[in-house]
């Protein structure tokens, strides 16, 4: 690993003036609240940029597919591993006469499976992988020849990035989904993703914009006083730490629209304020202790302070999803807008498999204690999402440690800015 | 027919119909619709054996499934998990200020 930190506070003591674009006031909180707005942003960012949407261990072999439910853009899309092994995504749609493709039981129920064609079951129609038409039922009732250019499943683009699939639901998008994540991108490249994984899934619909949640996963401030209970471990660690009492993070660092902390806190150890169990599972909310799992070098990203200090990183990839890199291994969040005021949050935690029962009770004790976590901060989201509601106050009042909040909402103010101006220009 | 646990922790057999539970959501959703009565007499019987029923249970191996006494013991051991967060963390079944809601856990 490379030693040098690449990120370093700025001599002033604060990560404002590394960025001064973000500007230092209060951030009009409307875009949280706007039904105008959110029809917006649901126009200018979430259907034009790239959305991850499922790894590729989910298309294990020639033939997978699985369903995504897309509400805020009105579709539904299957994505698939085709008998090229090429991984591609679809409107789940048949284009005869508009059939849903695939589901079982229930149209707007997510599904899984493997299927050697796309087979739409109303009149019988077959499609290769690929999309293009095999053949209609019926030949001999056709009026005319079919147009198998135009007559295909129609396609989203698709493509992989360390196992990760985005699609991009903008026809005329050209940038690649790499050169879309841009430096933090490569900075990660040659981490572990392969697996193999354990996976632990869990899934919520909140009553709150999505982005309140990104901004409550976007800043350490909060911890000691909303996880006082359930991180006073750290806290309490942390304030025998003169240098940095309040766990602040060791790094922040833009990117583009993207964004990401590194966060400081080694908790995955016995501490004096460890619980009982954690004591008898040998275990914690970061990871099982003194088992800071060994999977090759660190990509030069990772750690940017090089801190012996340093917890875990989360990257905040424009718009919707995050990853976030611990000992325990990789996890993702993403958020998908379902209203104004509500989204649903998956959180999929990739660890190394288990080698024993002891590793695997030891895993137990960290997925569980995320989810109350997750849990303590998805807490106070719908309430402040109905205040909000309010309209009585109009502004956030950002310090310096929630500088990447200030980014998120100025990031996706652009993006709807420019699209306006765009949707004005081409009038 | 096999024991539901391992002959040294008989004891604790009639713990098993209700929360020998494998699935994690399932047991989540056992915890927060239980008193705190309830899980603390869980905790006060299941606790004080936990480290010899982990080192019982790791005696297996790993890649095979466990015998059908062991796994009951081991989903005891995970249900001691998620009671021992409201136990000893927010002193109440749900996690504290988050009203109804709930993470569907789905693996």
């Amino acid at each position: 690993m490379n030693q040098d930190p690449i990120v370093t506070k700025p001599a002033s003591g604060f990560w404002a003036d590394a960025y001064p674009e973000l500007g230092r006031g209060p951030v009009s909180l409307e875009d949280c609240v706007s039904e105008e707005f959110y029809q917006k942003e649901i126009e200018h960012v979430f259907k034009k940029t790239w959305l991850y949407i499922g790894r590729v261990e989910q298309l294990p072999q020639k033939g997978s597919y699985f369903t995504r439910e897309l509400g805020f853009a009105k579709t539904s899309v299957i994505v698939s591993r085709g008998k090229d092994d090429v991984i591609r995504a679809f409107h789940n749609i048949c284009p005869h006469r508009g059939n849903k493709m695939m589901w079982q039981d229930d149209p707007f129920q997510e599904i899984q499976g493997v299927a050697p064609m796309f087979f739409c079951r109303f009149h019988g129609w077959r499609f290769n992988l690929d999309g293009s038409l095999i053949a209609p039922s019926r030949k001999d009732l056709l009026l005319e020849e079919i147009d198998t250019d135009a007559c295909r499943v129609p396609s989203i683009h698709c493509e992989v990035w360390e196992g990760f699939i985005f699609i991009n639901l903008n026809p005329d998008n050209t940038e690649s989904v790499r050169d879309f994540l841009g430096e933090f991108a490569e900075g990660i490249e040659g981490y572990s993703f392969a697996g193999p994984h354990q996976v632990y899934k869990f899934k919520a619909e909140l009553q709150c914009n999505w982005k309140i949640f990104m901004d409550g996963f976007a800043e350490s401030y909060h911890g000691p006083y909303l996880h006082a209970r359930s991180f006073g471990a750290l806290t309490e660690v942390a304030k025998a730490d003169k240098a940095n009492p309040y766990t602040d993070a060791l790094a922040f660092q833009l990117s583009g629209p993207h964004r990401m902390f590194s966060f400081y806190g080694e908790p995955s150890k016995q501490t004096p304020f460890s619980r009982p169990i954690e004591c008898l599972t040998e275990s914690s909310p970061a990871g099982p202790w003194n088992k800071k799992v060994d999977r090759g070098p660190m990509p030069k990203g990772l750690n940017p302070t090089r801190s012996e200090k340093y917890g875990f990183d989360s990257f905040q990839f424009f718009p919707n999803f995050v990853l976030i890199f611990s000992s325990s291994g990789f996890t993702t969040h993403a958020h998908w807008p379902t209203g104004p005021h509500s989204h649903i949050v998956e959180v999929d935690m990739y660890f190394l498999p288990p080698t024993t029962h002891k590793e695997r009770i030891a895993q137990e004790l960290t997925v569980s204690f995320l989810n109350d976590v997750v849990l303590e901060d998805a807490s106070p989201l719908e309430g402040m999402q109905a205040m909000l509601n309010s309209r009585s106050i109009k502004e956030f009042y950002l310090n310096d440690e929630e500088i990447l909040v200030r980014h998120l909402h100025k990031v996706i103010a652009d993006y709807v800015d420019a699209g306006e101006k765009q949707k004005g220009a081409a009038k | 027919m096999s024991s539901q646990l391992p002959e040294q922790f008989k004891d604790l057999e009639h713990l098993v119909p209700e929360w020998a539970i494998e699935d994690g959501h399932q047991r989540y959703l056992k915890r927060v619709n239980s008193t705190m009565k309830e899980l603390q007499a869980f905790y006060d019987q299941v606790f004080p054996r936990g480290k010899e029923a982990i080192g019982y249970i790791d005696q297996f191996d790993y890649q095979q499934p466990l015998p059908e006494d062991a796994a009951n013991l081991r989903n005891l051991i995970y249900s001691l998990i998620t009671v021992a967060l409201a136990v000893e963390v927010w002193r109440q079944p749900r996690v504290k200020h988050s009203a109804n809601t709930v993470l569907t856990r789905l693996s």
